[in-house]
């Protein structure tokens, strides 16, 4: 599977205009009246067909950039500091809700941790899959019912003329993720936004929900923009990372040199503190510290205070640049100096 | 029993009546533990892993008599406390303590750090005033927190930090067996592993039993001497650590074991997936036969009949299924990732 | 529901007093509090001392709030009788809590059976309406405004049990009392300061509420003479003892009419400000 994934993530053609570029994006929160930086200065572009992942821990901002990209990040508690995002060559940022129906849906879908909060619990899924069919492209309700059924069988749901007759609550979590699924791209979107999607699954559904977006980036060349708090699932799921920490991007690279070899501390203590890449019943090496907490960072690298390789004097003086090339960046001022451990350690 | 059995359940059940809503509509028992016997060795970790609805909680909770069994027996130090109540259940809750999931939801809003991990510390151990508040620092420093936290209230705390109070609150008795319930699931991965490092050093400072319930098979793979495998209210596998994880006997393990994704490029480039169908089945309606018998890429005859019994494996433990002893892929090996490869037309891909 | 770390810390009293009508209930309150206890040494005259030369006189210097039909300073007489109807007022909230928490905290934390009884109960003594409760309770023990409070106390219990209960049965499916209970301290401990913490915010918003339905009641009974006996005064006989002279003397009902509307007001209106305070803690 992952070989498969290199060669496609070469086969994209760097010439062509990106799908989704995300320009020196920054933004606040307000909080208690006051503004909080949240994400400060993010870079990222998405191909047609490519599959990304968002890793972070909590408080990163890697939810508040997806929601960003879908122009969900309320007006009221939120002001833009400076950037762009465009999707398909449409700018999102500043747009009302009006100006992004024609894009929710038809160039983006979304999907969440928790499906029972997309779906509502008062209807029927099959005609909430409809409604969603109808509001985009019209038609009758009994082309949209049957198209909702065709949906539902794309998305693998066994016996799907009955399923669509449930209501949400009569579906386990496993099938409510796929209806979920079903409604986000019900009307063929370019990019498909996963944030969390299988973190409130069980490992067996999870593994069967990786495998049904897998292969419907397949069929439909969908890309899809994946975010997880699991470097595993990122791992196994997608062709290029981008590590968030504390509102910046800190490190991106396509999935395979990263996990082998990574170039950001931040990056590799995360890989070692994962219990599988250490022995059993030994204590883990870890990260000391928690992130930091909202719009408290520090003047230099903002993981400068948790990191082993820090040098006063260097690190903590000024705000870091990314380095390297288009395809590799990293967020440290040292990074040709050290030879960071990755997944691999033994 | 041998002598170094800390707590034991024997052939546990529990069954929850199925009434449910307003208007107390039977919808017939439901039973989330279906006679499970399993044994807590001292100063070891028993690692029971199993996915959501496999009734692993509710072990951990017969265990500690925080719910009353159906049918079964415990023994703590080889003494019957099924039947305890009040008072001498209060005094047997000394020797075992628990941590919970959810460090927002486990810690009382309303009281102080300090007056969390002092309560038990007063009650088992009748330490008031300057002793308890000395005995109180002593625990929260060697949970890792400062002294100071004391006096803070949890909603000001990390979720780290939380965890580390549940912790420090729980050892505040002198317990011999420490219940971790799904302790690491709720934490960031970089605040997980400290919890992981400061459990596994606290088990080796104070020689604690631990029974650790998870459903991430690589926390519980990490901590656990032993490991239990449940599914639908049953054990189908148990035995050491390292031959559960390596070498499955269970299909349901190694489906398990296959579904965790993997970050190492190298694991990832040589295993092939399993990817189970459907769901488990309900608790209300269980399969006739063998609990797994509707996901079973192996079922034969006799697993729609007939409940398998645990029988011994190969490297340590039992496991509860009939290709064990009459199937015919197995005829009595342990089952790798080689038996599933063979049989891949089984999976979706 | 409510949680109570928000009325513990927070400055949940800073945050009330921040907002203009709890400002003004709270400032309101403790004047009123403050006259009712220091009333008898300020009160310009014997509230009880009759002079018949000077009856039924309007307002004056003498007597800032006119005289009554006996010649009674009606200022000194409001002033005592402020004392009167905010402790009866008390009373009742206090009898109420007194026989509405424990079998709230029972029906909550036991349920089952005992659940049931206790619930069922406190139904049949919700379906009266608390005044005509009162006024049959009055009449089997005979008027007096002792009587008459503890009536409405136990009219009101089962307000307070509902609460309680709702409450009690609302934290108890919550982990840390799980938590507290699987470290095992004794059950009265883990309802004394794991559960009623957490019960208080919805009491006092309650509690709040009540004050001002109470007074209300206190004043209704007090109006039909049913409560405070001649020749002591309580807001509400002030106004049921000028009613023979509204034409007459009308300023004699104006001051206790005026200071019954106010005081209600303000609690119902603290209760409202503790309401959002504690329920929009929440979010921020």
């Amino acid at each position: 599977m992952s070989t498969q994934q290199v060669r496609q993530a070469e086969a994209i053609p760097r010439g062509q205009a990106p799908l989704v570029r995300v320009d020196n994006f920054s933004l606040d929160i307000i909080r208690s009246g006051d503004p909080v930086a949240v994400l400060t200065g993010i870079n990222l572009t998405v191909h047609s067909g490519e599959v990304v992942g968002l890793v972070g821990e909590s408080g990163s901002g890697k939810s508040t950039l997806a929601m960003s990209m879908m122009g969900l990040v309320p007006k009221r508690v939120s002001r833009l500091r400076g950037g762009s995002i465009e999707i398909d060559g449409f700018e999102v940022t500043g747009k009302s809700t009006r100006d992004l129906r024609g894009i929710r849906g038809n160039k983006v879908g979304m999907i969440f941790q928790e499906p029972m909060t997309s779906l509502d619990p008062a209807f029927r899924v099959g005609d909430q899959i409809a409604e969603v069919i109808r509001r985009h492209r019209g038609g009758t309700r009994r082309d949209a019912r049957a198209e909702a059924i065709a949906n539902l069988k794309l998305v693998e749901v066994a016996d799907a003329e009955r399923r669509a007759d449930s209501y949400p609550h009569e579906l386990s979590g496993g099938l409510r993720q796929r209806v979920c699924i079903a409604m986000a791209i019900a009307c063929r979107p370019d990019l498909l936004i996963a944030d969390e999607p299988t973190t409130a699954l069980d490992v067996t559904t999870q593994a069967q929900i990786l495998d049904l977006l897998r292969r419907l980036r397949q069929d439909m060349g969908m890309a899809i923009v994946l975010i997880s708090h699991d470097l595993a699932v990122i791992a196994e799921f997608c062709d290029r990372v981008m590590v968030l920490y504390a509102g910046q991007m800190i490190e991106q690279a396509p999935v395979d040199p990263f996990f082998d070899r990574p170039r950001h501390p931040y990056s590799s203590a995360l890989l070692q503190s994962l219990p599988e890449n250490q022995k059993p019943l030994v204590e883990l090496s870890v990260l000391p510290g928690a992130p930091p907490q909202l719009g408290m960072v520090a003047p230099g690298c903002r993981f400068a205070v948790r990191c082993a390789h820090v040098v006063a004097g260097r690190c903590d003086v000024a705000p870091i640049q990314m380095y390297g090339e288009d395809a590799r960046q990293y967020r440290c001022i040292r990074a040709d100096e050290l030879e960071l451990p990755g997944a691999d350690n033994e | 029993m041998s002598d170094d059995v800390v707590l034991a359940g024997i052939d546990l059940v529990k069954d929850f009546s199925g009434r449910t809503g307003l208007i107390k509509r039977s919808t017939g028992n439901v039973r989330a533990v279906d006679h499970v016997t399993l044994e807590l060795k001292r100063g070891r970790t028993l690692g029971l892993v199993g996915e959501s609805g496999s009734g692993k909680s509710t072990v951990g909770r017969l265990l500690l008599r925080l719910i009353d069994v159906s049918d079964g027996a415990v023994l703590l130090n080889d003494q019957d406390v099924t039947q305890s109540k009040h008072r001498s259940l209060r005094k047997l809750r000394s020797a075992m303590q628990m941590v919970f999931q959810d460090p927002y939801s486990s810690l009382n809003p309303t009281m102080r750090v300090g007056d969390i991990i002092g309560e038990p510390i007063s009650y088992h151990r009748g330490l008031r005033g300057t002793a308890r508040d000395n005995e109180v620092e002593r625990l929260l420093v060697s949970v890792g927190l400062a002294v100071e936290q004391a006096r803070r209230f949890p909603d000001e705390l990390s979720g780290g930090q939380r965890q580390r109070v549940a912790i420090a609150r729980a050892l505040g008795s002198e317990p011999d067996i420490l219940v971790c319930d799904e302790a690491v699931s709720a934490l960031d991965i970089s605040i997980q592993s400290q919890i992981l490092n400061l459990l596994l050093h606290l088990q080796s400072e104070f020689g604690l039993t631990m029974l650790f319930v998870s459903h991430d098979l690589s926390v519980v793979r990490h901590v656990s001497h032993d490991i239990a495998v449940m599914y639908l209210g049953q054990i189908v596998e148990y035995g050491p650590a390292d031959r559960v994880a390596d070498q499955p006997a269970h299909p349901y393990t190694a489906a398990l074991l296959s579904a965790v994704p993997q970050a190492k490029p190298s694991s990832r480039r040589t295993s092939e997936k399993v990817i189970l169908e459907g769901d488990p089945p309900s608790p209300s309606a269980p399969p006739k036969g063998c609990p797994f018998v509707s996901r079973c890429p192996f079922a034969f005859e006799p697993c729609h009949e007939f409940r398998p019994a645990h029988t011994p494996v190969n490297g340590g433990g039992t496991v509860a299924c009939h290709l064990q002893t009459s199937g015919p892929t197995l005829g009595g090996a342990s089952l790798g990732g080689a038996a599933f490869d063979s049989e891949k037309s089984a999976t979706k891909h | 529901m409510a949680s109570g770390t928000e009325l513990k810390r927070k400055g949940i009293w800073r945050r009330i007093l921040s907002r203009g009508p709890g400002l003004a209930s709270v400032i309101y309150l403790t004047v009123l509090i403050g006259l009712a206890i220091f009333g008898p040494l300020i009160a310009p005259q014997d509230p009880n001392q009759n002079d018949l030369r000077a009856v039924l006189e309007p307002p004056s210097i003498e007597h800032w709030l006119g005289t009554d039909a006996l010649g009674r300073d009606a200022l000194s007489r409001l002033l005592f009788a402020s004392q009167v109807s905010l402790l009866a007022t008390a009373q009742a909230v206090a009898v109420g809590l007194l026989v509405g928490v424990l079998p709230g905290v029972l029906a909550g934390y036991l349920g089952g059976i005992i659940d049931t009884i206790i619930s069922r109960i406190a139904d049949v003594l919700l379906s009266f309406p608390s005044l005509i409760l009162a006024l049959g309770i009055v009449a089997i023990l005979g008027p007096g405004l002792t009587n008459a409070m503890t009536a409405i106390g136990i009219a009101y219990g089962p307000r307070f049990l509902r609460i309680v209960r709702g409450q009690i049965l609302f934290v108890r499916g919550e982990t840390f009392v799980e938590a507290a209970i699987s470290t095992g301290i004794p059950r009265w401990r883990v309802i004394w300061a794991h559960m009623l913490p957490n019960a208080w915010p919805a009491l006092i918003i309650q509690i709040s509420f009540m004050l001002g339905l109470t007074l209300i009641i206190e004043s209704s009974l007090s109006f039909l003479g049913l409560g405070v006996q001649p020749p002591n005064a309580s807001w509400g006989s002030m106004i049921g003892s000028s009613k023979a002279y509204i034409e007459l003397a009308p300023w004699l009902a104006f001051a206790p009419g005026l200071v019954i509307f106010f005081t209600s007001l303000a609690f119902n209106t603290l209760g409202d400000v503790l309401r959002d305070e504690v329920s929009g803690g929440r979010e921020g």
